[in-house]
C-alpha cells in the first residue's frame, strides 16, 4: 500500500516535471525565435545608417538587398543627425560608392523593410558600413497622396470643362452616325451594297495578295526571297549617290546645270525661246523638219524605211565600234 | 483550568449562548449534555475561538483565549486536541499522513520519532494496520478513530470531544469511552466531551453539565443527574430508559 | 479572513440603505479576498519546505496536467474558429497569407490568456471552491486551525503557487495549439500553404505581445485561486452551500478575468 502510494507520487512528480519543462522549453525556444536571436548563428556582420526618417522601422523588421532577406535590424534611435539604424547582416554585404539605404513598406497594410543597394561594383568600397548614410523612405501612402494631389490639381484646372464639351461633342458625332451622316455614318448604316462592293474589293485584293505571294508579277517578284534585284538595285542606289555627290560637287554638264552660275540659265533661257520659235514653226509645217512632222503618210513610210536601214547599219557599226562613234554618226546627220 | 465567564454568543438576533458560565478543572471529564441547537458544540469552539462570543471571557489557564491573536492564540492552540463530529480528516492523506501532520508542521521530530508517535497513538485506537488507508476508504468508526489518534498524537493537556460516539455501533462507541477514560487516568489529560449519548456521559464523566436553550440547566456528578428533578434531564433519561428497555443503574 | 457566522446586519429601511449595505458587503467581500491573495503570496516564504513541494506539486499536477486534455481541444478549435473567420474575410481582398499574423496575434495578444484562465476558472477554479467548499463543511479547515496550521498558508499559497505557474504556461501552450488549429483551417479550407502560414504568423509575434499575454495570464492566475478559495472559505449550508459557492466562484472569476483582461490590455496598448 505504501509502496504504490510512493509509486503514485513519483509518477505525478514525472508528469509535472515533464509538462513543466516542456512548456519552459517551448517558451524559451518561441521567445529566441522572436526576438530574432540565434545561438547557431556564424558570420553575423552590423551596418549602421543614419537616415534622415525611418519611418516607423523597428527592431527585427528584415533588411532586404538583392531582393533577399539578408538581416534583421538590431536597433533604431534617434539623435541629432538623424535616425541611426543599426542591422545584423547574415550576409557579407560590400558597400560601394553609390549605394543606397532606405526604408520601404512592405505593402500597404503597413511593415517596413530596410532596403540596401550594394552600388556599382567597379567603384571603390566604401571603407566603413557602420557609417553609411540613408535616404528618404519610400513610402507607399506618401506617394499615393502625391497622385491624389495631382489628379486634384489637374481636376482643378479646365480639365472638366474641357472634358464636358467632349463629351457634349461625342454626343452630337453619336447622333450622327447613327443618322448615317457622313461617309463613317454610311459605314454603319443598314446599306449592302457599300458592304457588296467592299467585299468584292477585299476578295480581289485578296487575289492580288494571293498572286504576289506565288511571286507573281513584277511585284510579285520583287516581294520574292530572290536576292538579284535587291542586289542589282542595291548597286544602282550605290552609282546614284555616287552620280549626286557628283552633281553636288558641280562637276560634269549636269553639276554644273545645277550649280548657281546664272550664265547657263541665260543661255538656256536664250535656247529655250528660240526652240520655242523653232518648235511653232514646226508646228506650222514649215521648212523641212516641219514638214517631216506634218501628216503627210508618204514621207513617213520613206523615213521609216530609211531609219530601219539606217538601223540595221547602226546594229553593224555597234558590234564593231565604241558607242561615242555611234553618237557622233547619229548627231551628224542632223 | 477552563473558565466560561457569562459568555453570550448571538448569530443575528438569536443567542445561540446566554449569559454562560461555568469552570472546567484539570484532569476532569467534562461532559454537555442537551437536545440538539442548544449551543453545545458552540461552547466547545469557543474554548479554542474557533468563534468568539459576543459578550464574556473564555479563559484556559491564565489565558484568556476569547482575546487571544497570534502567537498566544497559537500557544493556546497548542494545548489542545480536537476530535470533530466528522473526524474531519484530510481527503488527500492517509492516515498515517493525517496523524502525522500536526507534529510535522509543530515539531522539529526526527522522520523516526514522528513515526513512533503516530504508531503509539494509532495503536490506542486500533487502527496501526490501516495507517495507509486514505480516509475514504475508512468506516465512519475509523474516521473517528483516526481522528481521535490526530487529536492526541501532540500530547495534549486538553482533549475536546464533539460527538465522539455518534453514528459508531455499540462496541466501537465502549472502546472510544475507554480511550477517553483511559487516557485522562494515564496522562491527566483534560477532557470535555460534548455528546447525545446518556450512557457514554455517565460512564466516562466527572460532572455532566445540561444545556437548554442556550443556558446551562444544571452541572452535576452522574449520580446527581440520574436523581434529577430537572425536566430537560428527567425527559432525556426517559428517553434513553426507552430506548435501553432498562433502568440505569449506579 | 474564514467566516463561520452569518453576517447580521439590521433590516434596511429604504433603498438608500439597502444599496449602502450592498456596497459595504462588496467592499468587504474584496477586502477579504485581497487578504488572502496577500497572505497567500506572503507565505511563499514557505514554499521550499518539504512538505509544501510536495503540495505544490501536486497542485501542479491538478492544475496542469489534468487540465492539459480540455485546454488543448479548447486551443485547438479556437484557433481554428479565428482562422476561419479571419480567413473567410481576408479572402474577400486576397489578403489569406496574413491569416497567420492574425491568429499569431490575437492568440498571443488575448485568446491564448483568456482562454487558459476561462478554462483554468472553470475547471480547477470551480474545483478548489467546492473542494475548500467541502472541508469548511466537514470541519477540515477548523481542524487545521485547531493545529495552528494557517488554511492559507497550508491550502491557498500551493494552489497560488501551482497557478502562477501553469496559467502563463498553459496560456503559452494555448496560444501555440490555436496557432496549430488555425494553420490547419488555413491549409484545408483556404489553401494557404503552411510554410507561408508559419513564417508570415512567426514575424508578427513580437516580445511584447508575449510579454503582456504571459503577464495577464499570471494576473488570471491570482484571480483564480483568490476568487475560488474565498468563495470556498466563505461556504456555509452543506452541501447546498458547496454548490453555491463552485457556481458563485465560476461566475465571478469569469468577470473578474474579463475586467482585468480589459485594463491590462488598455495600460499597454
Amino acid at each position: 500500500m505504501r509502496h504504490s502510494s510512493v509509486n503514485r507520487e513519483l509518477r505525478t512528480e514525472f508528469a509535472v516535471g515533464a509538462l513543466v519543462g516542456l512548456l519552459f522549453l517551448g517558451l524559451a525556444i518561441f521567445t529566441i525565435v522572436i526576438s530574432g536571436k540565434s545561438f547557431f548563428r556564424k558570420n553575423v556582420f552590423e551596418m549602421e545608417a543614419v537616415l534622415p526618417d525611418a519611418m516607423g522601422l523597428r527592431r527585427n523588421d528584415p533588411v532586404i538587398a538583392k531582393g533577399t532577406t539578408v538581416g534583421t535590424v538590431k536597433d533604431v534611435f534617434f539623435a541629432t543627425d538623424g535616425v541611426h539604424v543599426s542591422a545584423i547582416l547574415e550576409a557579407p554585404v560590400v558597400f560601394h560608392e553609390g549605394y543606397s539605404v532606405k526604408v520601404v513598406s512592405t505593402s500597404i497594410l503597413g511593415g517596413r523593410q530596410l532596403v540596401l543597394f550594394e552600388g556599382d561594383p567597379e567603384k571603390p568600397i566604401v571603407p566603413d558600413p557602420k557609417k553609411l548614410i540613408g535616404e528618404k523612405p519610400a513610402d507607399f501612402m506618401e506617394d499615393a497622396g502625391a497622385a491624389v494631389g495631382k489628379l486634384r490639381e489637374f481636376l482643378d484646372g479646365n480639365a472638366l470643362d474641357d472634358f464636358s464639351s467632349f463629351a457634349a461633342n461625342l454626343k452630337v458625332l453619336g447622333a450622327r452616325l447613327e443618322n448615317g451622316e457622313g461617309t463613317l455614318g454610311k459605314l454603319l448604316s443598314t446599306d449592302d451594297e457599300l458592304y457588296t462592293n467592299l467585299n468584292a474589293t477585299v476578295s480581289n485584293l485578296r487575289s492580288i495578295t494571293d498572286r504576289l505571294e506565288a511571286g507573281e508579277g513584277t511585284l510579285g517578284r520583287l516581294l520574292s526571297s530572290d536576292d538579284e534585284i535587291y542586289t542589282n538595285l542595291n548597286a544602282t542606289v550605290a552609282n546614284l549617290r555616287s552620280i549626286t555627290d557628283r552633281l553636288e560637287a558641280g562637276e560634269g554638264t549636269l553639276g554644273k546645270l545645277l550649280s548657281s552660275d546664272d550664265e547657263i540659265y541665260t543661255n538656256l533661257n536664250a535656247t529655250v525661246a528660240n526652240l520655242r520659235s523653232i518648235t511653232d514653226r514646226l508646228e506650222a509645217g514649215e521648212g523641212t523638219l516641219g514638214k517631216l512632222l506634218s501628216s503627210d503618210e508618204q514621207m513617213y513610210d520613206n523615213i521609216n524605211g530609211a531609219v530601219t536601214d539606217v538601223r540595221e547599219l547602226m546594229d553593224d557599226m555597234r558590234e564593231a565600234n565604241t558607242l561615242s562613234t555611234f553618237t557622233s554618226l547619229l548627231f551628224s546627220g542632223f | 483550568m477552563i473558565r466560561f465567564e457569562h459568555v453570550t454568543k448571538r448569530f443575528g438576533a438569536k443567542a445561540v449562548l446566554d449569559d454562560v458560565s461555568f469552570t472546567i478543572g484539570r484532569g476532569e471529564i467534562f461532559c454537555i449534555l442537551g437536545p440538539s441547537g442548544t449551543g453545545k458544540s458552540v461552547t466547545l469552539k469557543h474554548m479554542i475561538r474557533l468563534l468568539t462570543p459576543t459578550s464574556g471571557r473564555v479563559i484556559v489557564g491564565e489565558d484568556i483565549v476569547s482575546e487571544a491573536t497570534g502567537a498566544a492564540l497559537s500557544n493556546i492552540r497548542g494545548r489542545f486536541g480536537y476530535l470533530f463530529q466528522s473526524a474531519a480528516l484530510l481527503a488527500w492523506m492517509n492516515v498515517y499522513d493525517n496523524v502525522s501532520l500536526p507534529l510535522r508542521e509543530h515539531s522539529n521530530l526526527s522522520e523516526g520519532e514522528i513515526r513512533d508517535r503516530v504508531m503509539d497513538a494509532l495503536e490506542k485506537v486500533g487502527l496501526e494496520k490501516d495507517l495507509y488507508a486514505m480516509p475514504a476508504d475508512l468506516s465512519g468508526g475509523m474516521q473517528k478513530r483516526a481522528g481521535l489518534a490526530r487529536a492526541i498524537v501532540t500530547q495534549p493537556e486538553i482533549v475536546l470531544y464533539d460527538e465522539p460516539t455518534s453514528g459508531l455501533d455499540p462496541v466501537t462507541s465502549r472502546r472510544i469511552d475507554e480511550l477517553i477514560l483511559d487516557l485522562n487516568q494515564r496522562l491527566g489529560i483534560t477532557s470535555v466531551v460534548v455528546t447525545h449519548d446518556l450512557h457514554s456521559a455517565l460512564s466516562i464523566s466527572t460532572r455532566i453539565a445540561m444545556l437548554s436553550a442556550g443556558k446551562v440547566a444544571s452541572i452535576s456528578t452522574p449520580s446527581e443527574f440520574i436523581h434529577s428533578d430537572l425536566p430537560v434531564a428527567r425527559s432525556f433519561l426517559d428517553a434513553q430508559y426507552i430506548t435501553r428497555r432498562g433502568r440505569w443503574e449506579e | 479572513m474564514i467566516v463561520r457566522e452569518p453576517e447580521s446586519r439590521p433590516e434596511p429601511r429604504n433603498f438608500l440603505e439597502a444599496l449602502g449595505q450592498k456596497v459595504f458587503t462588496l467592499i468587504s467581500e474584496i477586502g477579504r479576498a485581497s487578504m488572502i491573495c496577500i497572505e497567500g503570496t506572503l507565505c511563499f516564504r514557505h514554499l521550499f519546505r518539504s512538505r509544501t513541494r510536495h503540495e505544490v506539486i501536486r497542485q501542479l499536477h491538478i492544475c496542469a496536467v489534468k487540465s492539459l486534455p480540455v485546454v488543448t481541444v479548447v486551443a485547438f478549435f479556437i484557433g481554428m474558429i479565428l482562422a476561419l473567420q479571419i480567413g473567410i474575410e481576408l479572402r474577400r481582398y486576397n489578403q489569406e497569407t496574413l491569416i497567420g499574423p492574425a491568429v499569431m496575434t490575437s492568440m498571443l495578444r488575448e485568446m491564448g490568456p483568456f482562454m487558459s484562465g476561462l478554462v483554468l476558472a472553470a475547471s480547477v477554479g470551480a474545483a478548489m471552491a467546492a473542494q475548500i467548499g467541502t472541508m469548511m463543511v466537514n470541519e477540515e479547515i477548523a481542524a487545521l486551525e485547531i493545529m495552528d496550521i494557517s488554511p492559507v498558508r497550508f491550502l491557498v499559497m500551493p494552489r497560488l503557487a501551482a497557478m502562477m505557474l501553469t496559467v502563463p504556461l498553459l496560456s503559452f501552450y494555448t496560444c501555440m495549439v490555436g496557432v496549430v488549429g488555425g494553420g490547419l483551417v488555413s491549409y484545408t479550407q483556404l489553401s494557404v500553404p503552411w510554410a507561408v502560414y508559419w513564417q508570415n504568423a512567426m514575424d508578427f509575434a513580437n516580445m511584447k505581445a508575449l510579454y503582456v499575454g504571459l503577464f495577464k495570464a499570471l494576473l488570471f492566475g491570482f484571480t483564480i485561486v483568490t476568487v475560488s478559495c474565498y468563495e470556498g472559505f466563505r461556504t456555509r449550508n452543506g452541501a447546498v452551500g458547496v454548490g453555491q459557492a463552485t457556481r458563485q466562484s465560476v461566475v465571478t472569476n469569469f468577470l473578474v478575468i474579463l475586467v482585468i483582461g480589459y485594463f491590462v490590455t488598455r495600460l499597454f496598448y
